[in-house]
């Protein structure tokens, strides 16, 4: 009974994240794809601010954070261009 | 003479911090990204039950007009009060120092598009590894389009300590990252990241520290599988709300969302919010993420409860998990039993709160061209908190509770662990 249900939860899960991963990654294809205006070089004021550059953060910021999720949370990458890493520093 | 900050304190010194902050100018400054190069100093600090990190880092970077660039970087972990055991139920505190360095160079190809590569070292007193990278960035419809390609590889030589000068070597791990990323304009006030990540780890992948009981016996170190293949994506975006006024002229939100999926069952979510507020000189960020995890498929706590073991920490009543197949001492085939002693494996959630502050330094524009130059750096002061519960919170939270009955060093159901940063950005 007890396989039968882990089996359920196991197939509920991985269903689960099947359907949010493809809405998700659906949904950033259509706002891409839909949206696909050239901005020129004079019109980036406003992309040109520290906080609007792509990713999670300022990169010394993110190497940071992804050390301690990596220690704490076992987590690896999902940063995008984490330069995979080198040493452990997680005793 | 001990400096104590209570609440009220901590409101005032706050509000003089925003004051300082307004007296110099009544009008928003841009905090750029500086493209040509940027010389970035950092001081992290970590702190949980059994570890406190302090982490110093300096990142450069400086590229030519002809678009050429060099990248340099060294870190340094002072790990202090550390149990070698991570989360062990009891075991010898003991100071550790972890170096890592790292350079890069960067040629142009066609266009803005470019080719770098790098490598990296690290070094601590039971592991050691190299890494070599290659990236290739690829600029698109003038810039609005970016893919990103590379590919890492890391040899690693883990090692268990045996006492302050010994040291027996436990084994080899390869590891090979790819990634590919694309990063998309969407408008003038709109930019959106897709990544996709692949981790193949091969060899010897057991901390060789943290015992767990199986079928009553304690073994000394847990049994993992040696092949690890781990899938991750990211998704962000940014959104800037323009407003009329010039003290807050904008408000940045930045959702995202990572999912991890690898090869031993783990599956992972993790939901994100940064709002980005820019208050004359000076920018303030809130974050606030929630990390959902789903176990290994070979992770087991069916021991019952026990005497100075964490609820829902791992124990096998069985003799472990079969994982695969392995030959046995006459090279016929037999089943792979896995068990684990790693709580991180286990099925849990975190939250993580952060509130950043940045000031850009134009209190120095009126003194001169290097004045000037100065006035274009950033310093940033950060802080937040880490909450998880089950057995990785147990383990490694901060209790809240003095007396609470459940956790071995009386940590509550809810336990946290804070974090530090204290950031100087210099343009060159």
């Amino acid at each position: 009974m007890d396989k039968v249900g882990s089996r359920l939860r196991s197939l509920g899960i991985r269903h689960l994240s099947r359907v949010v991963g493809l809405r998700v990654l659906s949904c950033w294809l259509g706002c891409c794809l839909g949206g696909c205006t050239v901005v020129r070089p004079y019109q980036r004021e406003s992309l040109a601010e520290r906080c609007m550059a792509p990713g999670f953060g300022d990169k010394s910021e993110v190497k940071f954070r992804a050390h301690w999720e990596y220690s704490r949370q076992g987590t690896q990458g999902g940063f995008g261009d984490d330069a995979g890493g080198g040493g452990c520093g997680c005793n | 003479m001990r400096l104590q900050l209570d609440g009220p304190a901590l409101g005032r010194c706050a509000f003089l911090l925003v004051l300082l902050a307004l007296s110099g100018t009544a009008q928003a400054e841009q905090l750029p990204q500086n493209v040509s190069g940027e010389a970035v100093f950092r001081g992290n600090y970590w702190r949980d039950r059994n570890t406190r990190v302090l982490n110093p880092t300096v990142d450069l970077r400086q590229q030519t007009a002809s678009g050429f660039g060099v990248t340099a970087a060294y870190g340094l972990d002072a790990i202090t009060s550390a149990s070698v055991a991570a989360g062990a139920t009891s075991d010898q505190p003991f100071t550790e120092l972890r170096h890592e360095v790292g350079f890069g160079v960067e040629a142009p190809l066609v266009g803005k598009s470019t080719l770098s590569g790098g490598y990296g070292y690290s070094t601590e007193s039971d592991y050691f590894s190299h890494t070599a990278s290659l990236r290739a960035k690829i600029s698109l419809l003038q810039d609005n389009t970016v893919l990103r390609f590379g590919g890492d590889y890391t040899h690693s030589s883990v090692g268990k300590r045996l006492g302050p000068t010994g040291y027996l070597n436990m084994g080899i791990l390869h590891e090979a990252h790819g990634v590919a990323a694309w990063s998309q304009v969407l408008g003038q006030t709109l930019v959106a990241s897709l990544t996709y990540e692949l981790f193949v780890l091969s060899g010897y992948q057991n901390n060789p520290y943290r015992p767990v009981f199986v079928a009553g016996e304690r073994r000394e170190f847990e049994n993992l599988p040696s092949l690890r293949v781990r899938h991750a994506l990211g998704l962000s975006g940014h959104k800037m709300f323009r407003f009329t006024g010039t003290l807050v002229p904008h408000l940045v939100l930045r959702p995202a969302l990572r999912f991890w999926t690898d090869s031993w069952g783990v599956k992972n979510l993790s939901p994100e919010l940064a709002v980005h507020l820019p208050i004359g000189p000076i920018e303030l960020r809130g974050l606030l993420g929630y990390f959902q995890q789903w176990q290994a498929s070979f992770y087991r706590s069916s021991c019952g409860e026990q005497p100075m073991v964490f609820p829902g920490a791992p124990c096998y009543a069985e003799r472990g998990v079969e994982f695969g197949t392995t030959t046995d001492g006459s090279g016929n085939p037999a089943p792979f039993l896995t068990y684990t002693s790693d709580p991180k494996l286990g099925s849990y959630s975190t939250v993580t709160t952060e509130l950043s502050i940045k000031w850009r330094m134009t209190v120095f524009s009126h003194l001169g061209p290097i004045g000037a130059h100065l006035s274009r750096s950033v310093i940033e002061l950060s802080g937040g908190m880490w909450f998880a519960h089950n057995a990785v919170g147990n383990q490694f939270g901060i209790p809240l509770v003095a007396n609470d009955a459940i956790g071995v060093a009386g940590c509550a159901a809810l336990c946290g662990a804070g974090f530090a940063n204290l950031g100087l950005y210099v343009p060159l």
